[in-house]
C-alpha cells in the first residue's frame, strides 16, 4: 500500500492543508478520484475552486449540495462556502426570529460580522460537521480554507466563542453591578471610569450597544459552544488525517513546518505531505543519440548557447526542488509524496486522473 | 514646520507570490533614489523574510540612512494612543493594564486593525514623521481586503467618537490617489492572476484605492523562435531538448496569463524568475528589475 493509499483507506475525513497557491484544491480532487477508484464512496468538499476545476470534473458549477461527478463512479463534489453567511448561522441558532433580528441589527454585531477573520472558516467547518454523519459517504476529502493564517479554521471556533462570549465585557458588567449594589463612592467612580475609558477609546456606548448585544447573544452562546466542541472533536479524531500540501520552495517548507507543529500541538494527526510541482531531472539521453552540436547544421552557436543556458537553469531548478522535498520530509517527519511539475493547467478529468495516478503510485 | 505628507505604497497579492520580497525591493529602490523610506509589515506576518538583515520592531529601525523598517503592533499602538489621548489623567493609564479591559479590547477585532492602520497613518503623515515613502507589506489578498475596508466600516457604523475620527483620516489617506496606491503582486499562473484581478477590481470599485500596477514575479521568458522550436522538437531526447521544451511550454503558459491581466488595463512590471532561492540574491535581482 502506498503512503496516500493508506491515508485514504484508513480515515473518514482527510483535510488538505497548506498555504494558498500550492495546489490544495487540485490535490483534493485528485485524491478524491483515487479513493473513488479504490471503491470508497467519496465526497470532495472544496472552497471557491477555479472555474477550470469544476470544468475538469465535468460539472457546470459546484453547488452547496453534493453532486455526482460524471464519469467517476462513487465520487461526488461540492462547494463548502456557497455564500452562506454568518447572518445565516445567527438566524439558525437564535431561539426566535426576533432574537435573531435584534442581534443582526446591533451595530457592534455588524462590525464583527463584516470584519472578523474566521467566520468564513467557521462556516466551512460547520458544513463539514454536518456531513461527517452522512451515511452516503465513506470518505470526506476537504480542501481547507485559504487564509493568511492557515490555521484559522482550527482557531476560528474558539476565537468566535471568545469574541461572542464577551468575557471582557462580562467582567466589566460584573464590576458595574457590584459598584451599583454597594453604591460606594470609590467603586462608583471606578465603574464610571471603566465606562468612560472604553467610550473614549472606542466610541461605543458601553451600557447601550454592547450590553444589548451580549444580552441577546448570551441566549445562543451555548449552541455555538457545543458546535465548536464537536468541531474540535472531529478534527482530533483518529478517523481524521491531515495531508500537508506544498510546493518545493524554501519559504513554503518553513511555513509548513510551523503549520504542522501547530497541528500537532492541537493533537491533530498529520499523515503525509504532498509536494506539488516538483521538477523531475532531465531524462537520460537517448541511446545512440549524439549530443546535438556541431553535427547539426540547424543549430548555430547562438542557439547552442541558449540551449546550454536552458539546461543549466532547469537542471538547477530540478536540483533545488529535490533538496526542498528532502528538507520537507525531514522537517515534517512524515512521508513525502512528490507530484511532477505540470507544464499545462489541470483542465480535464484525464489530467486529474493522471495526477491521481502519480500521487498514488509513490 | 508643516507636517510632511509622505506617500503610501501598499503591496498585497496572493500568498506565496513573493509579496514580502517585492515590498522590500520597492523600499530599497526608493531609498537608493535618495528618498527617506520606511518599510512596514504587520506583527502577525510570520517569519520576516530577513533579506535586509535587520529585524523589524515597533519603533523604526535603520537599515541604511534612508531606509528604515518597522512593524505594526496593535497592542503597542493602543498604549501609545492612550498616552496621547489621555495624558491629562493618570487614572486612565492603569486601566489599560486591567485584564478585563485587555480582554474587552481583544474582543474588538476592528479596534486592533484600526489601531494598526492608525500607526501606519502616523508613519505616512504626522508632525514627527519624516518619511517620503512608506511601503506597507500588507497581508495576502483576502485578509488585505478585510483590513483595508475596516476604516470604511468604522466610519459607517460608529457615526462619532475618537475612533470614528481616526478612521475617517485613514480613509481619506487611502482614497487619495496622490498619496496612496495599492500595488498587486502576482505570479503568471491562473489562480494568482485571478486573485490579482479580483483585488484590482475590489480596490477600484469598493475600497476606492488607486490600483494600477501589477508586479508579475518569476516570469520565464521564451528563448526560442518558432523555427528554432521546430528544430528542437525534432532533436532526439537529451537534456537540451528537455530543458528547451520545458522552458517554452512554461513561457507560453505564462504569456497566456499575462494577457488576461493586460486586458484589464493594468500596468504590468515583469520580473524574471531567479534560479537562486536565497532571499538576499532574489532581492538583489528584484531591485535591479523593478
Amino acid at each position: 500500500m502506498t503512503v496516500l493509499g493508506s491515508v485514504l483507506g484508513e480515515h473518514r475525513v482527510v483535510l488538505c492543508g497548506g498555504s494558498g497557491g500550492v495546489g490544495k484544491t487540485t490535490t483534493a480532487a485528485a485524491l478524491g478520484i483515487a479513493a473513488a477508484d479504490a471503491g470508497q464512496r467519496t465526497l470532495v468538499m472544496t472552497i471557491d475552486p477555479a472555474r477550470r476545476l469544476a470544468d475538469a470534473m465535468g460539472l457546470a458549477s459546484l453547488t452547496a449540495e453534493p453532486q455526482q461527478v460524471p464519469g467517476v463512479d462513487r465520487l461526488s463534489a461540492m462547494m463548502l462556502d456557497a455564500g452562506d453567511t454568518f447572518d445565516g448561522l445567527i438566524k439558525r441558532f437564535a431561539k426566535s426570529d426576533e432574537a435573531g433580528q435584534s442581534i443582526l441589527d446591533n451595530p457592534y454585531y455588524q462590525q464583527i460580522s463584516s470584519t472578523v477573520a474566521g467566520s468564513r472558516e467557521f462556516m466551512a467547518m460547520e458544513k463539514l460537521q454536518q456531513l461527517v454523519g452522512d451515511e452516503r459517504f465513506d470518505l470526506l476529502i476537504v480542501d481547507t480554507p485559504p487564509t493568511q493564517n492557515a490555521l484559522d479554521f482550527i482557531d476560528s471556533p474558539r476565537r468566535l466563542i471568545e469574541l461572542l462570549d464577551g468575557s471582557g465585557l462580562g467582567l466589566i458588567m460584573r464590576a458595574t453591578n457590584v459598584a451599583n449594589r454597594l453604591s460606594f463612592g470609590l467603586l462608583g467612580r471606578s465603574q464610571d471610569q471603566f465606562a468612560r475609558f472604553i467610550e473614549m477609546l472606542t466610541g461605543y456606548k458601553v451600557v447601550g450597544d454592547l450590553n444589548a448585544f451580549f444580552r441577546s447573544f448570551s441566549e445562543i452562546i451555548d449552541t455555538f459552544r457545543e458546535r465548536a466542541r464537536q468541531l474540535q472533536a472531529t478534527l482530533r479524531s483518529d478517523d481524521t488525517a491531515f495531508v500537508m500540501v506544498l510546493r518545493p520552495e524554501t519559504a513554503l517548507v518553513d511555513a509548513s513546518e510551523r503549520y504542522v507543529r501547530r497541528l500537532r500541538d492541537e493533537q491533530m494527526n498529520v499523515a503525509a505531505v504532498v509536494v506539488n510541482q516538483v521538477l523531475q531531472s532531465a531524462p537520460a539521453t537517448s541511446p545512440g543519440a549524439v549530443e546535438e552540436g556541431a553535427s547539426n547544421p540547424a543549430i548555430d552557436a547562438g542557439l547552442q548557447a541558449r540551449l546550454n543556458e536552458c539546461v543549466e537553469r532547469w537542471t538547477s531548478v530540478a536540483e533545488a526542488d529535490r533538496v526542498e522535498v528532502e528538507r520537507a520530509q525531514g522537517l515534517l517527519n512524515v512521508p513525502a509524496v512528490s507530484a511532477p511539475r505540470l507544464t499545462a493547467n489541470v483542465s480535464s478529468l484525464s489530467d486529474l486522473q493522471a495526477l491521481a495516478q502519480a500521487l498514488l503510485t509513490r | 514646520m508643516a507636517p510632511v505628507s509622505g506617500r503610501l505604497h501598499i503591496v498585497s497579492g496572493k500568498g506565496g507570490v513573493g509579496k514580502t520580497l517585492i515590498a522590500t525591493a520597492l523600499a530599497r529602490q526608493f531609498a537608493e533614489r535618495g528618498e527617506k523610506t520606511l518599510l512596514v509589515d504587520l506583527s502577525d506576518a510570520g517569519a520576516p523574510a530577513g533579506a535586509l538583515g535587520v529585524a523589524p520592531a515597533y519603533v523604526p529601525q535603520p537599515v541604511t540612512e534612508s531606509l528604515h523598517i518597522a512593524r505594526l503592533d496593535a497592542r503597542e499602538s493602543v498604549k501609545e494612543y492612550v498616552k496621547r489621548k489621555m495624558s491629562f489623567s493618570f487614572a486612565y493609564r492603569g486601566l489599560l493594564e486591567n485584564s478585563a479591559v485587555q480582554k474587552f479590547l481583544d474582543a474588538l477585532p476592528l479596534f486592533d486593525e484600526l489601531m494598526a492602520l492608525g500607526k501606519l497613518y502616523d508613519h505616512v503623515t504626522s508632525a514627527q514623521s519624516t518619511y517620503q515613502r512608506v511601503v506597507f507589506d500588507a497581508p495576502a489578498t483576502g485578509h488585505a481586503k478585510l483590513l483595508l475596508n475596516v476604516p470604511a466600516v468604522a466610519v459607517d457604523t460608529l457615526k462619532a467618537g475618537p475612533i470614528y475620527d481616526s478612521a475617517g483620516k485613514i480613509l481619506q489617506l487611502l482614497r487619495d490617489p496622490e498619496r496612496c496606491e495599492l500595488i498587486v503582486a502576482a505570479l503568471p499562473e491562473e489562480t494568482p492572476v485571478r486573485e490579482a484581478l479580483e483585488l484590482v477590481e475590489d480596490a477600484r470599485e469598493r475600497l476606492g484605492i488607486r490600483c494600477e500596477r501589477v508586479i508579475l514575479n518569476r516570469c520565464i521568458e521564451s528563448c526560442f523562435a518558432a523555427d528554432e522550436r521546430k528544430v528542437i522538437a525534432a532533436m532526439p531526447s537529451s537534456s537540451k531538448r528537455w530543458a528547451a521544451l520545458l522552458n517554452e511550454s512554461i513561457a507560453d503558459q505564462q504569456a497566456e496569463q499575462a494577457r488576461r491581466l493586460a486586458a484589464a488595463s493594468i500596468n504590468i512590471t515583469r520580473v524574471n524568475e531567479c534560479t537562486s532561492r536565497q532571499p538576499g540574491v532574489v532581492l538583489e535581482q528584484l531591485v535591479r528589475q523593478l
